[in-house]
């Protein structure tokens, strides 16, 4: 019961939050900098886990090797995403999203490669997609396996 | 300002509306999925983290989602400003969520370090775990080729145990067992029978050198073994059974232990007390046929001028009968002539040439009676008394009665004289039924035979008498006509009868005689 408490009582508490003057004053850009490190540590870990899945493979097949694809996807995701973030957090200050209406929007910037990569880079689903989709079925290969495994036993002890 | 790019965002738009959407159905799958394994394999650590990676893609997904979806839908709907007071939010779920797929991500890792050490520890349990299966596994065949060997060789040695124990309680000669010191320890039953003791008790820790009639023999007996380790065909006599001493053949040999130590001593000895006995037998049987032979040749011999001689004799005391001092002369010839003529009976008799066979079916008994009414006067003047123990029903057998009161005469003068004066002589008559002989023992209380006469005494012509006193073929005539009878006589002196003995009879003479029916007697 008091699960049921707790919860709603974190949910109300976290949309009518506030600075924290008490304590510590958060400035604007903490926001952006958290986030930029919440990134650096998901690259770290995906590369920690890729490694050790590279060096210490616990089994081979098409499901694991879906998996290792899915996490390469969500490291180019991650990667992205730290380019995107790190780029559009000020290093041009001019680059914008305008226009009124959403088909009417273009980005403007200068004519270079660091612009076009910036343009390519906002199309993340097609990373992350991906990602979850070898994540998904890596998991239901793994299912499938096992059930077909114990289907097997099954028939043997029957 | 250099040339500017100019990109549409509304591809941009397309993908994240439609990628947004795809990514929260996947995310759902993939929660779906990582469900499901945890399900099936609960303990898995790597399946509890994607289900945990997948719940939190779900969150991500979700408020990545709306954080992409919900600026369009603002900016359509003209309340832009509403799009930036929930902006931090999502962004804010944004980097919890980056944040807790990363931290789960390195749990995971420091969680399946460990879990891989524990699974390296349970597989080194595991192998050793196989090990001490296989240990196990291999003791106990070991065990049970053990129990198959202690069984076999129980049954190898159980058959040896019968085998050699029917051999040692089954054995005719005695088998025996003795200590280091010569005291006995066990001995077969044979052994028991012939040392004349009922029960094994009664002989177990009794020295075997004290059973040595002969004690040097005995001492013997013990240097040999000493020295040697065995003895081979050992002769010795042994105090035995009540008929007399036993005449054994010993081999023998020492139980040494594996560094030479003497443990004990094991041996067989054969009874040859029978053996040696008929060859004594056959011996004198043989000396006396021989005997017989020459005495038979010589009478023979002797009797043809002998008759002359007599003849002559009487037809010269016929011629000279006037003449008193010649008539004298011839009839002391003559009476000498008779006496030798007599002598050569008797050596025909002992040599059993006469042909005179007058055998008929009577009582011996009543040929005893006649006997000793005839000498019982002059043994009572000596006063000599006659001890009679006939059996009642003695049963009636062919024999040659004139003979037969020769034989019982020799004897019972033998006897008078080995008495002298003032002693008892003792009359007996058996009937063994069970080997149909009639036994007749004469005995005396008489000074007894030495040893070394015993086996002299039926040859012709010895005598311990004085000159005059007997011719010595008394005996050796009595046994020819026990002989002719199919019968055989034995002395004992002193007898082995306790009850004999009793009597203070100091010499025994046993003449056994076979039943032989009415005209069985012809056919022989």
């Amino acid at each position: 019961m008091k699960k049921y408490v707790f919860l709603p009582v974190c949910v109300c508490l976290l949309c009518w939050s506030g600075p924290a003057w008490a304590v510590q004053a958060h400035g604007e850009a903490e926001g952006p900098v958290v986030h930029l490190m919440a990134h650096l540590l998901l690259l770290v870990a995906l590369l920690l886990l890729l490694y050790v899945l590279h060096t210490k493979p616990p089994d081979t097949g098409l499901s694991w090797r879906s998996l290792k694809l899915s996490l390469l996807f969500f490291l180019l995701w991650d990667m992205d995403h730290l380019f995107i973030h790190w780029f559009a957090g000020g290093m041009f200050a001019d680059i914008r999203d305008s226009g009124v209406s959403l088909v009417g929007d273009y980005f403007v910037g200068p004519r270079t490669l660091l612009s076009f990569l910036y343009y390519l880079g906002r199309f993340d689903h097609l990373l992350c997609v991906p990602a979850l989709w070898f994540f998904a079925s890596a998991l239901r290969d793994f299912s499938e396996v096992i059930e077909k495994r114990r289907q097997n036993r099954a028939g043997q002890v029957s | 300002m250099e040339t500017a790019f100019n990109f549409p965002l509304f591809p941009v738009y397309l993908v994240d509306y439609l990628g947004a959407t795809v990514m929260v159905i996947l995310a759902f799958c993939a929660l779906f999925y990582a469900r499901r394994l945890t399900r099936l394999e609960p303990k898995n650590i790597l399946w509890a983290y994607f289900f945990w990676f997948s719940l939190v893609m779900v969150i991500f997904s979700i408020s990545r989602g709306v954080g992409h979806l919900l600026p369009y839908v603002f900016r359509l709907a003209d309340l832009p400003e509403l799009w930036d007071t929930l902006d931090p939010y999502s962004g804010g779920l944004n980097t919890i969520a980056l944040c807790g797929v990363a931290i789960l991500t390195l749990h995971y890792h420091s969680t399946a370090v460990l879990i891989n050490r524990a699974k390296i520890d349970a597989l080194s349990l595991e192998i050793a775990n196989e090990r001490l299966v296989e240990a196990h596994a291999d003791l106990s065949r070991l065990n049970q080729t053990l129990e198959q060997q202690v069984e076999e060789r129980t049954l190898d040695l159980r058959l040896s145990e019968e085998k050699f124990r029917g051999f040692f309680e089954g054995s005719k000669d005695m088998i025996y067992f003795c200590d280091a010191a010569g005291r006995l320890c066990d001995i077969n039953e044979s052994g028991l029978r012939l040392l004349g003791v009922e029960r094994q008790q009664d002989l177990v820790g009794q020295p075997l050198a004290e059973f040595f009639l002969d004690r040097e023999r005995g001492a013997l007996y013990r240097e040999l073994l000493a020295a040697d380790g065995q003895v081979k065909d050992f002769e010795a006599e042994f105090v035995g059974r009540e008929d007399g001493p036993l005449y054994l053949m010993i081999t023998a040999s020492a139980i040494t232990d594996r560094t030479g130590t003497t443990q004990g001593y094991q041996g067989i000895a054969k009874d040859l007390t029978h053996f040696k006995k008929m060859m004594e037998q056959l011996v004198h049987s043989e000396k006396m046929t021989s005997v017989g032979q020459l005495a038979a040749g010589v009478a023979h011999e002797i009797n043809t001028p002998l008759g002359i001689i007599l003849g002559y004799a009487q037809l010269l005391e016929e011629d000279f009968a006037g003449q008193t001092e010649v008539h004298e002369t011839l009839e002391i010839i003559e009476k000498q002539a008779k006496i030798c003529r007599r002598i050569v009976a008797d050596l025909l008799n002992f040599s059993r040439q006469t042909l005179e066979h007058n055998k008929l079916y009577g009582d011996l008994n009543q040929c005893l009676e006649e006997v000793l009414a005839i000498v019982n006067h002059t043994l009572n003047m000596d006063h000599i008394f006659i001890h009679r123990c006939l059996a009642e029903k003695l049963p009636r057998t062919c024999f040659d009665n004139e003979r037969m009161r020769q034989v019982f005469v020799n004897l019972l003068t033998n006897a008078h004289h080995a008495i002298g004066s003032e002693g008892i002589i003792g009359v007996w008559t058996r009937w063994h039924e069970e080997s149909r002989q009639i036994e007749i023992v004469i005995g005396d209380s008489g000074s007894g035979i030495p040893p070394d006469q015993l086996g002299r005494i039926f040859d012709p012509f010895y005598t311990t008498k004085g000159v005059g006193k007997g011719t010595g073929l008394g005996l050796s005539v009595s046994f020819g006509i026990i002989q002719d009878h199919n019968g055989r006589i034995e002395v004992k002196s002193p007898p082995l009868e306790p009850e004999l003995v009793t009597l203070d009879m100091h010499t025994t003479f046993h003449i056994f005689l076979p039943i032989v029916a009415e005209g069985q007697e012809k056919e022989q």
